[in-house]
């Protein structure tokens, strides 16, 4: 691969990452998993002893939707090289609901984020994460 | 037919010059985020790894980092900057020894190196005000390091360690 061809695949990452982030965790649709996320997708920053494929990350994106409201995603930095994308964001939102048995304290929450992840034909197939989000929730 | 000729041929220099010249930009910045990369990982070996806290205050933080280094996400109204590197290294070689790190991922974008990585160590002394426990423990880190001129300036880094430390 030359450099414009690896530049201009390094902008297509860029964009299912981005619709990801927006779709999933902006907007809770799960569904976006099946379009965006390879078969084979792998989480390596799952909790221990729990599965590695995306069903984790969808229940905590449900449960997230259900117990917060207002959520907004902002893209701080995203960069890339070969085939993976480097993100540095953060999400704010609204504690209106019961959410990991906590009821609703009305607080806003802005957890950081970070995420890198790998990508093939279009699709996600792997990501490393870190966030502050368990202190975070564990303040409110 | 001699002017026409010069012509071409300047014409053809030209337009040589022009391909290298983009050619060689990439290659440059290529160059650039590798020798990034580099420091960024020399940088954390030799802090995380290092027995001698000495060596790490006089030397390698102020080999690797900026005068004006920024650690994004470091507490509020408390220390920062090299100061604050050292102070950090120096409790968590009084709660742990047998330090390591392994890289996962090394991510370079122009001026910017992302990093995953993962420190394990033994909890052979106090940390935070927790006694020896004896126990193996395994950080997981993410982090984008900016750098300027060969050093970093700024580190934003998310980890485990609070879930880690109170779990000990």
């Amino acid at each position: 691969m030359n450099s414009t061809e690896e530049k201009s695949a390094i902008g297509q990452n860029k964009h299912v990452v981005i619709k990801f982030n927006n779709e999933f965790f902006g907007k809770g649709n799960t569904d976006i998993t099946q379009e965006l996320l390879a078969e084979n997708f792998v989480n390596h920053s799952a909790p221990p002893n729990s599965p590695t494929d995306a069903g984790p990350m969808v229940k905590f994106v449900a449960g997230f939707h259900h117990g917060f409201s207002d959520i907004s995603v902002q893209i701080h930095e995203i960069f890339g090289e070969g085939d993976k994308i480097c993100v540095r964001k953060t999400i704010t939102a609204i504690h209106t609901g019961e959410f990991m048995g906590k009821q609703a304290t009305g607080k806003k929450i802005v957890a950081n984020i970070f995420d890198i992840e790998v990508l093939k034909d279009g699709k996600i197939t792997e990501r490393w994460n870190s966030t502050d989000f368990p202190q975070v929730f564990q303040s409110l | 037919m001699k002017t026409l000729k010069f012509t071409l041929f300047a014409l053809f220099v030209a337009a040589t010059n022009l391909v290298s010249a983009q050619g060689l930009a990439p290659a440059v910045i290529k160059s650039a985020i590798e020798k990034n990369k580099d420091v960024v990982i020399r940088f954390n070996k030799a802090y995380w790894e290092s027995e001698n806290i000495e060596v790490v205050n006089a030397e390698i933080v102020k080999e690797f980092l900026a005068d004006n280094y920024v650690n994004h996400f470091a507490p509020p109204n408390g220390p920062n900057g090299q100061s604050l590197m050292v102070q950090f290294i120096t409790s968590f070689r009084k709660g742990f020894s047998n330090v390591t790190i392994e890289f996962h991922e090394v991510i370079g974008g122009e001026d910017k190196v992302s990093l995953v990585k993962t420190i394990t160590a033994t909890h052979t002394g106090v940390f935070m005000g927790k006694a020896a426990t004896g126990k193996k423990v395994v950080f997981n880190i993410v982090e984008i390091d900016a750098l300027k001129d060969g050093k970093i300036t700024d580190t934003w880094a998310l980890s485990n360690l609070p879930q880690v430390i109170q779990a000990l």
